[in-house]
């Protein structure tokens, strides 16, 4: 098993009233898997993903990820962890606004050692006619395309996409799918992808269904369907 | 990659940069200039001293003194020196013989040893005067050559009389000439020795001289044409000093926390950094040299101008405080902590909010939140009652409440800094006055030579006066005063008429001594160095001086003078008397002119404290203001697209501030009144002055209307930044 979770409960609290965002969630999947986490809002999605990323932490529980229990890291060690193993990819694209899109994918190639070329990379995702421009002179769909490369160019052993056709229309979301689905097919990816679009899951091979914090179900789906023929 | 990060951020909020710059430049300016100078002036004095052979004691006696004996059993250098006092019109020059040893000339200009014909002057003298080089000067029927002007190491503070407590170079001055030319003046033996070298038995030396008919022997301590002077600089570096602190403090205090905020606006990046997988370090590494481009820049700029201004501001304390400049001085230190103190501060700043941004989740960063460091107040408020951009205002305002505490601190502090600039000017005048007009009401003061009785001069009143020290070689000046004197009109605390059946002291005195109504202290009679007790009676409000004043009839019983028998005159009308009788005369006018061109440099470095001060403020509140703009850019954006107008935005987002400007400045009112009188409690101890500092409220008029003013344009430039920032850029950014 390439990703276990465990138990994992994640609980927050406001003032007197406590939220159980996760209330012992558990599952597994393979290597190279394609899995897409559907639920509706204020299910948990979000916090289950950005835990199994390690920008979050669990109150119980453990995310076991090629043996190695991230639950029990400490920063430092999560630290690492994301930097030789996830990609993440934002609904909101997060990009540096600082630096260009070319910039922003060459900062992730430079963490890991097994990384692509970052130019071979925006090529890939269509952007390299804009790869001196800035963030805020992109669109919303380019920059999101950029926020994928900067996933994608080191290489993760996961690949976290939190909504990331959620801000996007329907031409752009099928040219992000079908980036995603070549990440997985062609460099055997582990991707994680949170929609509230059910229609995408037809394209996964594990579906996991949450609500209030819980899997209420989990499809495996041996015979995915293309990106190109995912429609909505 | 990512180590482009930094310039990109300076280059685009360059405007908010320039003003953090501007808080770190002035920390730098403000603690190298006042510290600079203070201290040179000290040092400069020091080398003086000991390159120039200040004298440790001298004497006068009437045959001549052993001198080889003496230097060789006290382990001294001894010197005669020949002393004439040359009168001419209302002025007197004193021209000693130079000395190779003790108390050696230095040369402002021209010569500092004298040859046959020439004659060497003091230069306030000769500035007062109109002497040049090279002028004449006339002595009897000779003439001689001005060939130098020069400071004496045991004449700083040059008096006449051992009492005068102001120099007036118009009327008096010293000189040096060779000694072929004074003995042709003046044949008498006047034997005046100075003494070099530390002089540990001088109980046993003053004996040993007793043979020769010693008339008097001064030590360095006692000394007032020394010791004035140092007691001044000691007074300047004690008002200087705590406000220097001050304002390093409150700049550095600034300079944390505005750095604080400024890595906090950047938690978004740093938090997607972060989530990427980049380590706390290489983050660090990044966004430390926004810190170090600051401090680089500013503390360069502040020092650098802080050293350019140096040379006039030091220039200006040793023309009043009469002290050469020996060698040059060069502030090493000085500078060094005038950059490297900012430096300090703005790192530590950073590092604090760096490791509070590292110590929270990415996803906490990421999601821009303030996490729950907000007041819950914010929270509680019944706001119903009030209209939508009020609510918005006083909630956002009340959110960030440990920041606007910042805000209300430096305003507090700069505006007790403006009112101090603003206010200390009138204290001194006032000071003056107070002293001169309304307690001193004579316009002449003569001491005769010897004691009289009976009424002469029908408007004068006689007096007493007799010179004292302290166990620490303190001066005190007691007057004996007639009961219900018209001439001088002394008040107590209370404002009633002292009680003075035992000695009523001076504010500053009484401070200096640490006594209190009641107390019972010893003095020792200069004259003739014994003790006597007397019993303090009152404190009288009087705030320059070392005096103390006592009824007439009881220093007559104290010093076993004759009843009735007085010494002085006060008189209001100039008097015609035989000047055989007079030993000294002074004309009070004359006096308390002198006394506020001697404030001339106070005066100067308040208002470099005041303009310093104001620039303070202004940064404060500009860069305050301008990172609360950036750190709404998402809400500004939002009003925007609502269809808010510019003034509401800015109401919205900063009307809290100006509140809070508002109450810093209010604030600063009784801060000043608490706090400066501390500060001048120590002054006073340290110096002749008592200065009592009341937040007038002229001061405080302009104080705030300088302040008001100002943040009004302030407010303009930011009114303007909002209009030009458009709302559908400022969403776009929108990072999460
Ligand atoms: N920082 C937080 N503080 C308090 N409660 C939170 C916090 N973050 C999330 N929650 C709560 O946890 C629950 C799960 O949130 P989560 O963001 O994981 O939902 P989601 O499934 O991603 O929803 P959506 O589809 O709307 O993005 C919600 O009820 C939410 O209100
Ligand atoms: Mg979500």
């Amino acid at each position: 098993m390439f990703l276990e979770v465990a138990g994992l409960k994640r609980i927050y609290t406001v003032g007197k009233t406590t939220v159980a965002a996760l209330d012992g969630v558990d599952f597994g999947v393979e290597k190279g898997a394609f899995v897409v986490v559907l639920g509706p809002s204020g299910s948990g999605k979000s916090t289950l993903i950005n835990i199994i990323g390690g920008i979050d932490r669990a109150d119980a529980g453990r995310v076991v990820v090629e043996g190695q229990d991230i639950a029990r890291l400490d920063a430092k060690g999560l630290t690492e962890y994301r930097r030789n193993s996830v990609g993440f990819v934002f609904q909101f694209y997060n990009l540096v606004s600082s630096l260009t899109a070319y910039e922003n994918v060459l900062a992730t190639a430079y963490l890991s050692r097994g990384s692509f070329d970052a130019g071979v990379i925006l090529d890939l995702v269509g952007m390299s006619d804009k790869k001196n421009k800035f963030p805020f002179e992109l669109s919303g769909g380019e920059q999101q395309r950029v926020a994928i490369a900067r996933a994608v160019v080191k290489n993760p052993k996961l690949l976290l996409c939190d909504e990331p056709t959620g801000a996007l229309d329907y031409d752009n979301a099928k040219k992000v799918l079908g980036l995603l689905e070549k990440v997985n097919r062609e460099l055997g990816t582990t991707v994680l992808l949170i929609t509230h679009n059910t229609a995408i899951a037809r394209m996964a091979h594990v579906v996991i269904r949450l609500r209030s914090g819980r899997v209420v179900e989990r499809v495996d789906n041996p015979t995915p369907i293309a990106s190109e023929q995912v429609v909505w | 990659m990512i180590y482009r990060i930094p310039a990109r951020i300076i280059r685009r909020q360059l405007g908010q940069f320039i003003g953090v710059i501007t808080i770190v430049a002035i920390a730098s300016f403000s603690h190298s200039l006042l510290t600079i100078g203070v201290n040179a002036l000290e040092e400069g004095y020091a080398a003086f001293a000991s390159d120039y052979k200040q004298e440790t004691a001298h004497f006068i006696t009437v045959h001549g003194a052993p001198e080889a004996k003496l230097e060789r059993k006290y382990k001294v250098e001894i010197e005669e020196r020949q002393v004439l006092e040359v009168e001419w019109e209302d002025k007197a020059l004193r021209v000693f013989t130079p000395t190779q040893h003790v108390n050696l000339a230095c040369a402002l200009a021209g010569k500092s040893v004298p040859s046959r014909g020439e004659i060497l002057l003091d230069p306030l003298f000769a500035k007062a005067n109109g002497y040049a080089l090279g002028d004449s000067f006339r002595i009897g029927n000779r003439t001689y050559k001005v060939a130098g002007f020069i400071y004496m190491p045991d004449y700083i503070y040059i008096t006449r009389y051992d009492q005068d407590i102001i120099n007036n170079p118009l009327e008096f001055g010293i000189g040096l000439m060779d000694k072929r030319d004074m003995v042709w003046h003046s044949t008498e033996p006047y034997r005046y020795y100075v003494i070099g070298g530390p002089l540990s038995d001088v109980r046993g030396f003053k004996e040993d001289l007793e043979a020769c008919g010693l008339v008097s022997f001064v030590e360095k301590k006692e000394n007032p044409r020394i010791t004035t002077t140092e007691m001044k600089l000691a007074g300047t570096k004690a008002v200087i000093t705590p406000i220097t602190l001050m304002m390093t403090l409150i700049s550095s205090f600034l300079t944390f926390t505005v750095l604080g905020r400024l890595i906090n606006s950047l938690r978004v990046e740093i938090g997607t950094l972060m989530a990427l997988g980049y380590r706390r370090g290489e983050i660090a590494r990044t966004f430390l040299y926004i810190p170090l481009f600051i401090w680089i820049v500013g503390a360069s700029l502040g020092t650098a101008m802080g050293f350019l201004l140096t040379k006039p501001f030091v220039q200006l304390y040793v023309e009043y405080f009469n002290i050469p400049l020996v060698a040059p001085v060069f502030p090493t230190r000085q500078l060094l902590e005038a950059f490297f103190l900012p430096g300090i501060f703005i790192f530590s700043g950073s590092l604090f909010a760096l490791r509070e941004l590292f110590a929270k989740e990415p996803l906490a960063l990421l999601r821009g939140s303030e996490g729950n460091s907000g007041s819950s107040a914010a929270y509680f408020l019944q706001l119903d009652g009030l209209s939508f951009p009020k609510r918005v205002m006083l909630r956002h305002g009340l959110s960030r409440m440990w920041r606007n505490l910042v805000l209300v601190v430096g305003v507090a502090c700069s505006t007790f800094l403006l009112i101090y600039g603003f206010t200390a000017e009138r204290t001194l005048q006032g000071m003056v006055n107070q002293t001169f007009s309304s307690t001193f009401n004579y316009d002449y003061m003569y001491v005769l030579s010897s004691n009289q009785r009976g009424k002469k001069f029908p408007s004068a009143e006689g007096f007493n006066l007799r010179t004292l020290y302290d166990s620490n070689g303190r001066n005190v000046v007691l007057y004996g005063i007639q009961k219900g004197s018209n001439m001088v009109s002394l008040r107590n605390l209370d404002g009633l008429a002292p009680d003075l059946s035992g000695i009523a002291l001076a504010k500053p005195l009484a401070a200096k001594l640490k006594a209190a109504k009641g107390d019972v202290i010893e003095l020792n009679d200069k004259l003739n160095d014994k003790p006597i007790r007397f019993r303090v009676s009152d404190v009288v409000e009087l705030r320059i001086g070392n005096y103390a004043f006592i009824d007439l009839e009881e220093f007559n019983r104290v010093f076993e003078l004759p009843r009735g028998s007085y010494r002085g005159l006060f008189s209001p009308t100039e008097l015609r008397i035989d000047e055989s009788l007079v030993f000294m005369r002074q004309d009070k006018a004359y006096i308390a002119s002198t006394f506020e061109n001697m404030m001339a440099p106070v005066k100067q470095s308040l208002a470099v404290i005041s303009a310093i001060s104001l620039m303070l403020a202004l940064s404060i509140a500009n860069v305050l203001s301008t990172l609360s703009l950036n750190e709404n850019r998402r809400t500004i954006g939002i009003l925007k697209i609502f269809g808010f107008r510019d003034g509401e935005i800015v109401f919205m987002t900063l009307g809290f501030e100006r509140i809070c400007f508002y109450i810093g400045m209010l604030l600063g009112i009784p801060l000043f009144n608490r706090l400066v009188n501390l500060l001048m409690a120590s002054v006073a101890e340290q110096s002749d002055f008592a200065l009592e500092f009341e937040a007038d409220p002229v001061g405080i008029l302009w104080a705030f209307g300088v302040l008001a003013v100002l943040y009004h344009v302030v407010q303009r430039l930011l009114r303007n930044r909002v209009y030009r920032m458009s709302g559908a850029e400022l969403l776009k950014e929108r990072t999460d």
